[in-house]
């Protein structure tokens, strides 16, 4: 193991430092999401170019090549800074599906438009009734007598979908709801007929929509990869992708802490800072510890993502559950140590807590992946016992 | 950075593990896999058994003094696997507390002196820290030493001197100087609990153990060649005491995933309403937090044991924050093991090293149901021992946040 900054590690996380404390302060958030409708493509054209929507594509398909790892030192940035393009969604998460399930010769097109950040892509991959669970799928995809699939369904939390050039959409071509197989994914233009995208905006000032498909047509051309064994390699882009968020919820709870710490030397009741007071002392060294056990865990996740399939996909479930179970008690807390101002919109401490409240409800929430994650330990008890 | 274990460090635990199975003797297993403390003898016999077949009964001295020269992480490989197997505890206070302050500040005398019988197992070593009034504030301790020619006359009380009945050397903090501010008046000395005047009285715990003691000192001698390092310079060799003990031991996390291990074993072997226990959606929930819980601070404890203790992963703090979170997983597991036998939980199962063990008591449960009670309550104190977890909480605030 090696826990040091590689020297090209070094100078990734130095230049997304200078970009978001530069760029990104909290005065340009606000502004983004008060006049920009939480997007800026200025923003996203700058992250493609300083390569941060290809970290982990493989040279050859155009991106830097580097791994996972390198993914969360830039994501860690953007939790920090509250970035609100949404870089996991829209960058990581198509990205690795595109690299993953892609055929050759697609892939080198649309990772083309997506590393480059030319392009926007959403991935409409979630249900109601989902809740987490990547294999169920009750989006329906037809075979059409002229060859071209049909689409009918409804999905929910496609981030980015309202600012997208383009969707990915997860539809099922065969099987029950919750079966592994018979699971594809198409590319879809929004504007295409049949496509109709129910915009909001999400609890941090995301760019979202819900997707209705009605009778959407998508040429065979379109089928990213094969259709019906999309399954795989979906799973893993959505742990890839889940274990960027767990970055930047480290950023988030490093922040809240700092913030929570500058507050309680400033900040004076009874004539002295109120950080002189041990109660408060003793809240902080708490959020310490649990931003200590947050960033362990992602290493652990970064470690997990090397594995094989079964076993890794368990594993980031149950760091996402630690992750965001930590992000919860810290970033309330940043929000309690500074009194009434927490709650003000003006101060940035609360909008982290507001920040981990969308990545918990991303993938499914921290119940559901401590569950798969207990459901796991039931097997392997079970079966070390027979 | 790069999370793949070293192929080195898989080849060493393999090493340990082989070397366990062939001498860690099956009795003394059995008995390190209970709950209960081991006593002196399993202590002393394990020492000596790692110093006769390896060298390796004190792997963190410097290799000039005995140590074996691995790497931190070696050290830790080695640790967790002897507490997996079930291995007892060496004489920690012999073996991890005067002992490497021996080997840094003591003089070449006492190196040969006290040494080589700590790495042998042959002298048992108990710690006189903490006063009856000299807690979290233990600077402000009373008890002294004064000249007297070549020896040193000391005077008072130590309270939870953990074995003090099985000690047979004591190092103890005394007031040389009581018109110094307390840090600077302070002196290390090393004492033989032979000497006429040491009295040890057992403390009976909650556990139904008497492990504890107090130990007062009635006029007794100490040769002045027992001083380690200065006088009145005690304070300093305390600090590199505390601060080993915490760092590398605070978190005790191999002991967290024994601990894991027995509730998912246990838990297949336990059932409910003919359901074996682990299926229990709940109880297997509360687990699983458990267990993300302790493989964080796993990773933690990794990433110190590569980097060491510098800024980068976060100083002073982070032996503390490892020993709060860490205490807190060990209090909320030992809990859960009991939970786990169900009514055998409420069922008082006597420590086989105390006198009244079993008298005339039939064994009733599981066979792994003695111990677990005695380790629920010993773990109560693992938030009050080394530095409370209050104490531990101001040490992160001052280090991380200058508060």
């Amino acid at each position: 193991m090696d826990f040091e900054l590689s020297e090209e590690q070094r100078m990734l996380q130095e230049s997304a430092q200078r970009f978001v404390q530069k760029s990104y302060t909290f005065e340009h958030r606000q502004n983004v999401a008060s006049q920009e409708g939480g997007f800026s493509r200025e923003t996203w054209r700058t992250f493609g170019e300083m390569g941060w929507l290809g970290i982990a594509v493989p040279e050859d398909m155009g991106g830097l090549g580097f791994s996972p790892v390198e993914t969360a030192i830039v994501a860690e940035q953007i939790g920090r800074a509250l970035v609100l393009e949404p870089y996991a969604m829209c960058g990581v998460f198509p990205a690795s599906i595109v690299t993953r399930c892609g055929r050759e010769g697609q892939r080198e097109a649309m990772l083309g438009d997506i590393v480059s950040g030319e392009a926007v892509y959403a991935v409409a991959y979630s249900e109601r009734e989902a809740r987490g669970q990547v294999h169920y799928v009750t989006a329906s995809a037809e075979l059409t007598a002229d060859g071209a699939w049909r689409l009918d369904g409804y999905k929910t939390l496609v981030v980015g979908a309202s600012v997208a050039d383009r969707l990915l959409v997860v539809a099922r071509t065969a099987g029950a709801a919750d079966d592994t197989n018979g699971i594809a994914i198409f590319l879809v233009d929004p504007k295409q007929p049949g496509v109709t995208l129910k915009t909001c905006v999400l609890l941090d000032g995301t760019p979202s929509a819900d997707l209705v498909l009605d009778g959407v047509m998508v040429a065979q051309s379109d089928v990213v990869g094969e259709a019906g064994n999309a399954f795989e390699g979906l799973q893993a882009a959505v742990d890839e992708t889940i274990v960027a968020i767990c970055a930047e919820l480290v950023g988030d709870m490093e922040d809240a802490i700092e913030l929570a710490s500058e507050y309680l030397k400033t900040r004076k009741q009874f004539g002295v800072a109120i950080g002189s007071f041990q109660a408060l002392q003793h809240r902080m060294a708490d959020m310490a510890i649990d931003a200590m056990q947050a960033r362990a865990t992602l290493h652990r996740a970064l470690l997990a993502l090397g594995e094989d399939s079964a076993k890794r996909s368990v594993e980031i479930s149950g760091c996402k559950a630690q992750t965001t179970r930590s992000a919860r008690i810290v970033t309330q807390q940043g929000i309690q140590l500074h009194g009434g101002y927490g709650i003000t919109n003006e101060y940035k401490v609360g909008h982290h807590y507001r920040r981990h409240l969308v990545l918990d409800a991303l993938f499914g929430n921290m119940d559901y992946h401590l569950n798969r994650y207990a459901r796991q330990i039931q097997h392997e008890a079970l079966a070390a016992a027979a | 950075m790069d999370f793949r274990v070293d192929p080195a460090d898989i080849a060493f635990r393999e090493d340990v593990r082989a070397f366990l199975r062939q001498h860690l003797p099956a009795d003394m297993a059995f008995r390190g896999q209970q709950g209960f403390l081991a006593g002196d003898d399993d202590s002393q016999r394990w020492t000596r058994i790692l110093h006769e077949a390896r060298g390796w009964s004190v792997p963190h001295w410097p290799v000039a003094d005995g140590g074996t020269g691995w790497t931190a992480m070696q050290r830790y490989i080695f640790e967790e696997e002897c507490y997996l197997a079930g291995a007892p505890a060496q004489n920690q206070a012999g073996v991890s507390l005067v002992g490497p302050v021996i080997c840094e500040f003591g003089n070449e005398e006492q190196k040969r002196r006290f040494l080589p019988p700590i790495q042998r197992g042959e002298v048992f070593w108990v710690q006189g820290f903490s006063e009856p009034g000299s807690g979290s504030d233990l600077a402000s301790l009373r008890t002294t030493a004064v000249r007297d020619g070549d020896h040193y006359i000391v005077n008072g009380q130590k309270i939870w001197t953990s074995f003090g009945a099985y000690g047979q050397w004591n190092f103890v903090l005394v007031r040389t100087d009581s018109e110094a501010k307390p840090q600077k008046g302070i002196s290390f000395l090393l004492l033989d609990m032979a000497t006429p005047g040491v009295t040890v009285r057992p403390i009976g715990s909650l556990d139904g153990c008497h492990h504890l003691a107090e130990v007062f000192y009635d006029d007794v001698r100490v040769p002045a060649e027992n001083l380690i390092g200065e006088v009145n310079k005690g304070w300093g060799y305390t600090k590199f005491l505390l601060f080993n003990e915490r760092a590398f031991l605070g978190a005790e996390a191999p002991a967290l995933k024994r601990y894991l291990r027995k509730i998912r074993h246990y838990a297949t072997r336990e059932h409910a309403g003919g359901t074996p226990l682990i299926q229990d959606p709940t109880f297997a929930a509360r687990l699983a937090q458990h267990e993300l819980e302790v493989r964080a601070i796993d990773m933690a404890v990794q990433k110190i044991l590569h980097q060491g203790i510098d800024e980068r992963s976060g100083g002073m703090a982070i032996g503390s924050m490892l020993k709060v979170r860490g205490s807190e997983l060990h209090q909320k597991l030992t809990e859960m093991l009991l939970e786990v036998i169900g009514d055998y939980g409420a069922v008082f199962y006597p420590d086989p090293n105390e006198e009244h063990a079993l008298r005339d008591m039939s064994f009733i449960g599981p066979d792994y149901a003695p111990g677990l009670a005695a380790e629920v309550f010993y773990r109560r104190a693992c938030t009050i021992y080394g530095g409370t977890a209050e104490i531990q909480r101001n040490i992160i605030a001052k280090a991380m946040f200058d508060l």
